[in-house]
């Protein structure tokens, strides 16, 4: 057979492969779906105005009152919890708040599972809606998110005719190391770990599914310097209108449909986000469970783990030279972390 | 005056219910439409905010859509209701429920009366000038469109097309002259009540009805040809700009600023979301706070402030990394590096730690040792950490060359970075330092004999590494031969290879008129092939090799100095100095060691050359020539 008749067998498998690949997160999302029950909140968000946002949360309660109040001044309207902890006692926290949503697992939940759990709850509460995902320790920032509204971004990425918005993960940390510092329920992590790295990330070529991996940051200078290649990718797509075809495939990294994995266009660049990690904040047993539930959700691309490298860093001092303060969106700005685009 | 406004609202209730105690607070009257075709409870919040009032009246309310007629059937349905009321207005202001006011009340009747009895509407004669930016044009109102353009877009394509190919193409209406433009205006009283005289006949609607985006044309076609030219100011009140996908730019909180100094009364379309903007937009409305005054002709002159942006930051921002966007060229994040930084290129680690000495002592540059070192990294001070990279981290430097380069060079902002680049090290780097316009290059064309002595010691010596002259002593001179001459073919082809990438660079850069290249040629075995605008030629006549190079040094640092804008200080007493003397004391005993030994084999190393200027007596020896 002739190469082009070659590239176009190959391309058709692939296709196929893809195909079926949805059919699959399909089938696991409607499966898993019956196996979450409603803890506490709403069990539709069709009255529920503003973002909502699917959060796995690993029951580190020190920190969620920070979560819930900075995303509410964003302008998240509804939370949608899957309570992984230890306990499974988030409802209890949640206590009456009426933009919250909790659902658990019944019995056992398999780690793999977790991101089918997850996409269920993005169609139920999210379909035809734009729909943050974050993890419990991320902070978003987009330009001038002091400002501005969650509902502005969405804006202006739909005026450019986009129906995602990428992002950058980026560890923060202190000037001691995590483990030392005093977290209460009432403690500011932004305060407790205000650096943040401002160069050394490296934008790697673009794959078969459209993701472009972006490599670098804390964890592959303080513990992937002899192998960098297998640092954590430190991609995101947070923000995404979910539609039915929408499923993220691997953590919230990779999606299909591919063209919701470009940050950009090739020929204009968009606005992109940053998120803040706080991960080093948290206690033994919410890690455990966040290394669990984010290894169960790497297939399809076998990439490394960040929480692992998370739980190692919490005790090492990180501060260097290329270290910068986080006081605002305009840091990140300053050092290419985000990218403003055009948005006026 | 009396001014009276129409306004069209589809969403956001609250805040049209705002802006409209806005207006009428400031004793304006106002006709609103709200479209039918969104929820019924968003008209009752409004219509309940303003249920008796007697400035306010609500037009018949139609469904609109995009692109037809339906949006000219409301702003009728709101000009009958200002008729019906017996406002009488002066002037009558059409804007559009995303719209606010970004002057003060009192600022804008006073424009209208100094401005009273002209038309303030964009109309361009579309038959002699073209004022779309893409699509259909003519053929708006010359065919007729029954479907929604843009719902149902290839239907109303092939219906267009249908047309064409049948030659059904029509006459305007009443032999009028077409005229298009923005649909905000601000009319007349008078003017609009001539337009409505036409607006009620039936040949005129039946007309417009299948007409593609009657918004732009309608009111601008029937003033334009109702008014003479002298009375219309061809630009509209409102303030609107638009993105490169044609879509209007949505102002946040944090552009009131921006938003003030415009000369226009309004803007479009504001952010419902955070009502900081909207506080100090009321702030301004009602003349609380003062807002900059602008002439009578400026008024609605758009500012390049934001197209600047927009056509600024379409790439990403300037000089910044864009994470997430791939390559689309092999020097990665260094090609969006506008920084300038240098590279002194050279073919052994001993001369090359000469120029780092001497470099390392100016407080404006940041000069690194050896990046591209296979076994470390040598930063600048040889110190153990830099920009987040150990002195260790060899492979995470070698994941990508450029990004390591474009992080060294950020990670010293206000200071100019450069770094030693010996023969053979740093992959394409020393390609991107003479392709690209930011970096200079300080070229050291070595002594061959010095980088003999050099490979005789170590394949890859570190700045803290010294050459080991014993062995030129232990080494038998047939063995010393057979390596010299195994040597020196390789350093003439890095030599060449250099040549080859300064006259490319000097290609490349020919439009730069600072000096971005400096060279020195140490090679005294041959005549030396200087390129550059700043030349140091070595002389064969001179006697004594090290006196001379350190006379060379000396006078290299004027035109170096010079090329990375800085002042080299005269380092004669220095420290640096002293330890330079001694380096070049052992490196000539070590020379003449060497040749003597070649000599001793049957190889002449000795200048063979009578060089062109040997005659003159010794005059500076840095001269500069003027490139193209």
């Amino acid at each position: 057979m002739s190469v082009v008749g070659d590239m176009f067998w190959t391309r058709q498998r692939r296709l196929a492969f893809w195909y079926r690949y949805t059919w699959k997160l399909r089938r696991g999302a409607a499966k898993m779906g019956r196996r979450l029950t409603l803890a506490a909140g709403g069990g539709d968000g069709a009255q529920m105005k503003g973002v909502p946002a699917v959060v796995p949360y690993y029951g580190e309660h020190r920190l969620l009152d920070w979560f819930l109040s900075y995303y509410r001044f964003l302008g998240v309207g509804h939370f949608v919890f899957l309570d992984l902890g230890a306990k499974r006692d988030l409802h209890e926290w949640v206590g009456d708040s009426a933009d919250c949503s909790v659902w658990r697992p019944q019995g056992f939940m398999h780690p793999s599972s977790t991101i089918h759990a997850l996409n269920f709850l993005r169609h139920r509460y999210a379909a035809g809606k734009w729909c943050l995902s974050i993890e419990p320790f991320d902070l978003l920032v987009f330009p001038k998110s002091e400002t501005r509204h969650l509902r502005d971004l969405i804006d202006f990425v739909e005026s450019e005719q986009r129906d995602h918005v990428a992002a950058v993960v980026v560890d923060a940390y202190g000037d001691r190391p995590a483990r030392e510092l005093a977290v209460t329920a009432g403690s500011s992590p932004v305060e407790l770990l205000p650096y943040f790295d401002r160069f050394g990330y490296q934008t790697m070529e673009a794959g078969e599914s459209l993701t472009v991996p972006i490599m670098g940051g804390v964890q592959r200078r303080a513990l992937y310097g002899d192998e960098p290649k297998m640092a954590p990718p430190l991609n995101r797509i947070p923000l995404v209108k979910i539609s039915k075809e929408s499923f993220y495939t691997a953590s919230t990294r990779q999606l299909v449909p591919h063209k919701l994995n470009t940050p950009h266009s090739p020929w204009h660049s968009t606005t992109t986000a940053c998120l803040l990690r706080y991960a080093m904040l948290g206690d033994e047993v919410a890690l455990h469970v966040a290394k669990q539930a984010e290894g169960g959700q790497l297939y399809p691309d076998q990439t490394t783990a960040m929480y692992p490298g998370s739980e190692t860093m919490a005790g090492m001092t990180l501060k260097n030279q290329n270290s910068g303060r986080f006081t605002g969106s305009q840091d990140l700005l300053g050092c290419g972390l985000i990218n403003n685009g055009q948005w006026f | 005056m009396k001014l009276s406004y129409i306004v069209l609202g589809h969403q956001h209730p609250a805040i049209l219910v705002r802006l409209v105690s806005a207006l009428v607070q400031a004793g304006h009257t106002v006709a609103l439409h709200y479209d039918r075709k969104a929820p019924d409870e968003g008209f009752f919040q409004v219509r309940d905010a303003f249920a008796h009032h007697p400035s306010v009246r609500f037009a018949k309310r139609v469904k609109v859509k995009w692109g037809e007629w339906s949006i000219v059937q409301a702003t009728l349905n709101c000009i009958e209701e200002i008729e019906q009321a017996g406002w009488e207005p002066d002037y009558v202001y059409y804007a559009s429920g995303a719209d606010y006011p970004i002057r003060s009340s009192d600022d804008l009747v006073a424009f209208l009366e100094r401005n009273a009895g002209r038309e303030f509407i964009e109309g361009v004669p579309t038959d002699k000038k073209t004022w779309v930016k893409g699509g259909p044009e003519q053929e708006r109102y010359q065919y007729r469109f029954y479907t929604n353009w843009r719902d149902r877009h290839e239907l109303s394509k092939k219906l267009l097309n249908f047309q064409k190919a049948l030659g059904l193409k029509r006459k305007f209406v009443l032999g009028l002259e077409p005229h298009m433009g923005s649909q905000w205006w601000v009319l007349t009283w008078k003017t609009l009540q001539r337009v409505m005289e036409l607006a009620r006949r039936k040949d005129v609607q039946k007309f417009f009805r299948t007409t593609l985006i009657p918004d732009e044309l309608f009111f601008q076609t029937l003033v334009c040809n109702l008014v003479p030219a002298s009375r219309i100011v061809a630009r509209p009140l409102t303030l609107y700009q638009f993105t490169d996908y044609m879509v209007p730019i949505i102002f946040c909180a944090d552009r009131v600023e921006y938003l003030v100094r415009q000369p226009f009364f309004m803007a479009r379309k504001l952010s419902p979301h955070r009502m900081d903007l909207y506080d100090e937009l009321d702030k301004v409305w009602l003349g609380h706070s003062r807002t900059l005054s602008f002439e009578n002709d400026e008024a609605a002159k758009i500012s390049g402030e934001y197209e600047e942006n927009r056509l600024r930051y379409r790439d990403g921002a300037p000089g910044l990394p864009v994470y997430g966007k791939p390559a689309q060229k092999w020097y990665e994040d260094l090609g969006r590096l506008d920084e300038p930084f240098f590279a002194v290129m050279g073919l052994s680690t001993v001369e090359l730690k000469i120029a780092f000495w001497l470099l390392s002592c100016s407080k404006k540059l940041v000069c690194h040792g050896q990046i591209f070192h296979p076994r470390c990294i040598e930063f600048a001070n040889l110190g153990g950490e830099f920009a987040g990279y150990t002195r260790d981290a060899v492979k995470l430097r070698n994941t990508s060359a450029p990004n390591f380069v474009a992080n060294l060079v950020r990670a010293s902002p206000g200071k100019l970075t450069g770094f030693l680049l010996r023969s053979g090290q740093g992959w394409h780097v020393p390609e991107i330092v003479f392709d690209r316009p930011n970096p200079r290059a300080l070229l050291l064309r070595g002594d061959p004999l010095i980088g003999f002595a050099e490979s005789l010691s170590a394949a890859e010596p570190t700045l803290s590494d010294r050459i080991d002259w014993n062995l030129v002593d232990t080494m038998p001179p047939s063995v010393l031969v057979r390596k010299w001459n195994e040597y020196l073919p390789q350093f003439r082809g890095r030599l060449e290879r250099l040549d080859q990438l300064v006259s490319q660079g000097i290609d490349k850069k020919r439009s730069h008129n600072w000096n971005w290249l400096t060279e020195v040629d140490l090679d005294v075995t041959r005549p030396s092939r200087l390129h550059s605008q700043n030349v140091m030629r070595l002389r064969s006549d001179m006697a004594g090799w090290s006196g001379m190079t350190l006379a060379r040094w000396r006078d290299w640092m004027v035109p170096a100095g010079k090329n990375l804008g800085v002042h080299l200080p005269n380092l004669v007493a220095s420290e640096t100095w002293r330890e330079i003397t001694t380096t070049l004391a052992g490196l000539e005993t070590g020379r003449k060691m060497l040749i003597s030994a070649l000599a001793a084999g049957g190889v002449q190393v000795a200048p063979d050359y009578d060089p062109p200027d040997a005659h003159e007596p010794f005059s500076p020896a840095v001269r500069t020539m003027k490139m193209g």
